[in-house]
């Protein structure tokens, strides 16, 4: 036997696999066989008497052992239930069957026929699939979902696929065709739409029918030949057209004294340490030997069943494999050959590998690369470095003479914002125009000021002057002769708004002498602050 | 039951009841019967018989070693080996007489230990069997024999020392050969088989001879076939895959070349390499085909300059072409996605003895356009390994243009654009990761480590972009870089947490790799 390592059960591997054992029969009472098995208590190891030493035993491993009172319904709930669940979600699931006749796959599968009174709770996992897809689409049929179910059923049988469910009995060596959208498919298959559950089981029955008619008729087993049962479920969104293809494989796979004598199995379910008897096997070696390494693949065709569950067993897949066994002494060597084809099965593996060419970089090139950028970056990194001290010791100087930059609300939030230096410089240099801009608005205002009032100083000193000879006029013409008393009264008069207007012009003067101060100086100062203004930007450039 | 015949009717009877097929319901129904009538026939010579003649002990020794493997091949093994074992010291007395005997007995002893895992006792068994036909090769079975290498095969390949497991499958194709028992089409495809796991192990006379002899073989068939491929008829694969195994050789060839010149030429590089036709074993020369000897397999088998590569070259193309006329992309996805990743691989290996960069990458741009068009029509889902496979070598493709271009100092524009392919490629790749049952701590190793090499790559190749981006895209420009650390990142956390085998020098640098960037990065804001 061969042990399950750590790491397949860590990882799980796609492929899981149940035993199921049938009570003894009775073929096997009459001839005195006995339980030759014993089931341990975790429920998925089995201990078998060896067939050539009697009182050894050998031990199995599978996911779940299930016991001669096993129901239908448990073994569906577990090996099958969860992959029907993910055919709706566009999954690929494919449920094996593997067992010697007589070893209970027929009623797995199928279960008892009709007739039987306790029919309905015998049921196989065919017909409990079958009803759990259809009551699915009804459950969760809405208007945005069209589900189209079809069938094809076919059978291989010495490398030739033939048709089931063909009417006209032509289709006896279909071909396997691959193509870029559809994959791997049975060239010419018959596809059936199915509208029912009844509809679907009743056409698999007319399938199981004619395979095992034309069995007999041209001496063909049927517990011989592999029966592949493919059954599509598209799932149309009328919204946005999409479509979910899930696919159904029900497989019942021919006995293993047929799958040595044809070669017909999976090499890889021959892993275990089994020597090939015939050299017509030499082929299957020789490809072992070299499938150790993905590159040294040559093409070799795979035998039919394995091209056809390709896409099953690879990708977005599910599998389960049934294998079905008897528990007696009487069968013990058809059990243990079936429970070692089980484990082997443990070992498929059905995840799509990348193959890689000879594309990749070469380890050591690519390390050697990866130095060669290491030691670039750490170039760029110290130039980098250098950059940010050169910048650093010019901000400093900057504020040694400048102080830190004025406190604008606006600003300081913008500081607070991006705290980022070129940033920071720019916004600077923009205050510094606009404040720069506005001094020299000002200056502007405060000259034409310091002019006007000189003006107007000028126009009073001018004034005053006039009124002051107006009264020196007035008292000469006082004192001449002809003057007369009225005409002087007059005079005084004037005189007397002449000396008014002659102190309010002094007035004037005494006020608008601060105010030539004031505009004086806020040219100075606006001259100054020009300088200083375009100082910085300079500098500013220069930093650019 | 029918009266008691003489000896020779008995062993005619059975001889027939062995060759029976049964029912599947009754599978062992004649050999049960095969074993009664051998029982019946013992029991007449020894009942009532107290000391047999030497004559009656051989005839009883006969009878036990045919019953005990009948019992074998009923899974009757305890009792049948045991039977086996009584008999032997007579046969092994009188070997001369029962050389097929002994052999059959060797054999299946073998077997029968082997599958039980008592490994060194099986080998024992064989080598037995082994010894025994070179000992007397005139009067032991050519076809015994034949068996006899076929089981060592197996059980060293299932041991896993593949060297003599291949071995021994060479010995019996040349066993084959020489007892004239072969079927034309599985020789040549097992020939072509086994050539390519020499070529594998750069044994690249011994693949030759191979090849050469699969031809020789073929020919006998399909009559006169100088680097043909037949088409149409019923010629099945086998003519094709021999046309791959001729083309795998020389692209095997110019790679070992190519692997030598990126040593620089080193003297001792050619020293793994087998290409001289005396180091070919002597039973992998197939005397009985009168070969003959390889012209060009000398010591200057590998090459350093462009004129041979471009030879082998155009070898190597013609013959992938005529594999890709059978394995067409219609019907052949697998296999033509195969043949083309391996016609890729020539283009770049033929690249690298080309010294003219604009020329180097209208190579790899050879490669990449045959790439795309096969992943246009891909339906991923039916296709998975194909199309991860796919972006993963398109990635590289564009990854090579880029440090090429970027080599030869062309303009900053066509190594972004080259780079930015490739980046988008990677990240393809790493997307059809994304819907991985239970993450991507579930993959398996090979595909783990191609995985997180493509996040490594993807992390270098966003960095490149940062550097030579088209103007004044400031913020896009900054999310190569951002998103470069973010992926070297992923790799640091990830192997932190997960053992990935094979990647812990690369995780090193992919680390220092990191932190010098996020270095680089915030100086880079700041300033």
């Amino acid at each position: 036997m061969i042990p399950s390592t750590k790491k397949d059960a860590k990882k799980g591997t796609g492929i899981q696999v149940f035993a199921r054992f049938r009570p003894q029969n009775s073929i096997e009472d009459k001839n005195k066989g006995h339980e030759a098995i014993k089931f341990d208590k975790d429920e998925k190891t089995i201990a078998v008497m060896t067939p050539e030493k009697k009182n050894e035993s050998q031990m199995y491993t599978f996911d779940k052992v299930f016991k001669q009172n096993s129901t239908q319904d448990e073994v569906y709930n577990l090996a099958a239930r969860p992959l029907i669940e993910d055919l709706f979600s566009g999954y690929y699931a494919t449920v094996f069957a593997y067992g010697q006749t007589g070893g209970g796959k027929t009623y797995t599968m199928e279960g008892k026929p009709k007739k039987d009174k306790d029919a309905e709770d015998l049921r196989g996992v065919i017909p409990r699939a079958v009803e759990h897809i259809f009551d699915r689409i009804e459950s969760k049929s809405d208007e945005s979902t069209e589900y189209t179910v079809t069938v094809s059923y076919v059978e291989i049988y010495m490398e030739k696929i033939r048709d089931l469910l063909d009417a006209t009995n032509t289709k006896n060596n279909l071909g396997i065709r691959v193509d870029l959208q559809r994959g791997v498919y049975v060239d010419g298959a018959t596809e059936i739409v199915v509208n029912s559950d009844l509809e679907l089981l009743k056409i698999l029955e007319r399938g199981s029918h004619k395979r095992h008619v034309s069995g007999t008729s041209m001496n063909v087993e049927s517990s011989r030949s592999h029966a592949i049962c493919m059954i599509s479920l598209a799932a149309k969104n009328v919204n946005d057209f999409t479509i979910k293809t899930g696919k159904l494989f029900l497989v019942d796979l021919a006995g293993s004294e047929m799958v040595r004598k044809t070669g017909a199995t999976d090499q890889r379910l021959q892993e275990a340490k089994q020597i090939n008897k015939s050299l017509t096997s030499l082929g299957i070696v020789i490809k072992t030997l070299t499938e150790r390494k993905l590159n040294a693949h040559v093409p070799y065709r795979d035998s039919k069943l394995t091209r056809i569950l390709q896409d099953s067993l690879g990708g977005t897949s599910r599998a389960s494999l049934i294998i079905a066994c008897s528990p007696s002494s009487f069968n013990l060597a058809e059990t243990v050959s079936t429970l070692r084809f089980g484990t082997r099965a443990k070992f498929i593996k059905n995840k799509p590998r990348v193959h890689v060419g000879y594309g990749g970089t070469e380890a050591e090139e690519l390390l050697r690369k990866r130095d060669e950028e290491i030691s670039r970056l750490k170039e760029q990194i110290a130039a980098l470095t250098d950059a940010a001290d050169v910048v650093n010791k010019e901000n400093q100087a900057f504020r040694s003479v400048y102080g830190e930059l004025p406190p604008d609300a606006e600003l300081t939030e913008e500081f607070k914002r991006k705290p980022k230096l070129p940033q920071q410089f720019q916004r600077a240099v923009e205050y510094c125009s606009i404040l720069e801009a506005e001094v020299f608005a000002i200056s502007k205002e405060a000259k034409l000021v310091r002019h006007a009032t000189s003006e107007i100083r000028q126009h009073i000193v001018t004034q005053r002057d006039v009124f002051g000879e107006a009264r020196h006029q007035m008292a000469a013409a006082f004192r001449a002769p002809e003057c007369t008393e009225e005409m002087r009264g007059k005079g005084r008069e004037v005189d007397e708004i002449l000396a008014m207007a002659r102190w309010r012009s002094e007035d004037v003067l005494k006020s608008l002498r601060p105010l030539e101060r004031a505009s004086l100086a806020i040219e100075v100062a606006a001259k100054d602050s020009k300088t200083f203004g375009g100082q910085y930007h300079n500098n500013n450039n220069n930093n650019n | 039951m029918a009266a008691p015949g003489t000896m020779k009717e008995t062993w005619t009877k059975v001889e027939d009841l062995l060759k029976r097929r049964d029912p599947e319901t009754e599978p062992y129904k004649s050999r049960y019967e095969a074993i009664k009538v051998l029982r019946d026939a013992r029991e007449r010579i020894v009942s009532g018989n107290e000391t047999l003649t030497v004559e009656e002990e051989k005839a009883v020794a006969a009878i036990d070693h045919r019953i005990g493997l009948t019992k074998v091949s009923v899974d009757e093994r305890g009792e049948g080996e045991e039977i086996l074992n009584g008999c032997l010291e007579v046969l092994q007395k009188h070997e001369g007489d029962f050389v097929h005997q002994l052999q059959e007995a060797w054999n299946m002893l073998g077997i029968v230990n082997f599958e039980r895992d008592l490994t060194s006792q099986a080998l024992e068994y064989f080598k037995r069997a082994e010894d025994l036909y070179h000992g007397r090769k005139e009067s032991a079975s050519g076809s015994h024999f034949s068996l006899t290498l076929f089981y060592l095969a197996q059980a060293y390949s299932n041991l896993g020392e593949a060297e003599q497991g291949a071995r021994y499958c060479a010995l019996t194709l040349d066993m084959q050969l020489r007892t004239k028992t072969y079927a034309t089409h599985d020789w040549t495809q097992n020939a072509v088989q086994l050539a390519g796991f020499y070529l594998d192990k750069a044994q690249f006379a011994t693949a030759y001879n191979l090849l050469e002899a699969a031809k020789a073989v073929l020919r006998e068939d399909i009559g006169e076939l100088d680097d043909f491929i037949p088409s149409g008829g019923n010629t099945g694969d086998v003519p094709a895959n021999l046309v791959l195994g001729w083309a795998k050789f020389y692209l095997r060839l110019l790679v070992a070349s190519r692997e030598w010149k990126l040593s620089g030429g080193a003297e001792g590089f050619r020293e793994g390499y087998e290409v001289r036709e005396e180091e070919v074993r002597p039973e992998l020369r197939f005397e009985s085909l009168d070969l003959a000897p390889c012209p060009f397999l000398t010591k200057s088998a590998l090459f350093l300059d462009f004129g041979q590569a471009r030879t082998v070259f155009n070898k190597g193309m013609t013959y992938f072409k005529r594999a890709m006329e059978h394995y067409k992309l219609d019907g052949w996805v697998t296999e033509h996605f195969q043949i083309t990743m391996e016609v890729s691989a020539l283009y770049r290996a033929l690249a690298t003895f080309e010294t003219d960069g604009h020329r180097a990458c209208v190579m790899h741009r050879k490669r990449s356009k045959r790439i795309e068009v096969v992943l246009e029509d891909l339906n991923p889902k039916y296709f998975p390994s194909v199309w991860k496979s796919g972006l993963l070598e398109l990635a590289d493709i564009y990854r090579e243009i880029m440090e090429v271009k970027s080599s030869v100092n062309r303009p900053a524009g066509k190594v972004y654009k080259a780079g930015a392919a490739s980046a988008q490629y990677y990240k393809k790749f790493i997307e059809s990761f994304d819907d991985t049952d239970g993450g991507i701590e579930n993959l398996e190793e090979d595909d783990m480590l191609y995985y997180i090499k493509a996040r490594f790559e993807l992390g270098r190749i966003l960095q490149k972009l940062y550097s030579v981006y088209p103007e004044g895209q400031g913020d896009s420009r900054n999310s190569c870089m951002s998103e470069s650390i973010m992926h070297l990142q992923w790799i640091e956390d990830f192997t932190e947490k997960h053992d990935v085998e094979g990647f812990a020098q690369e995780r090193a640098l992919c680390v220092e790799m990191k932190n010098l960037l996020q270095t680089k990065f915030s100086l880079l804001k700041a300033s």
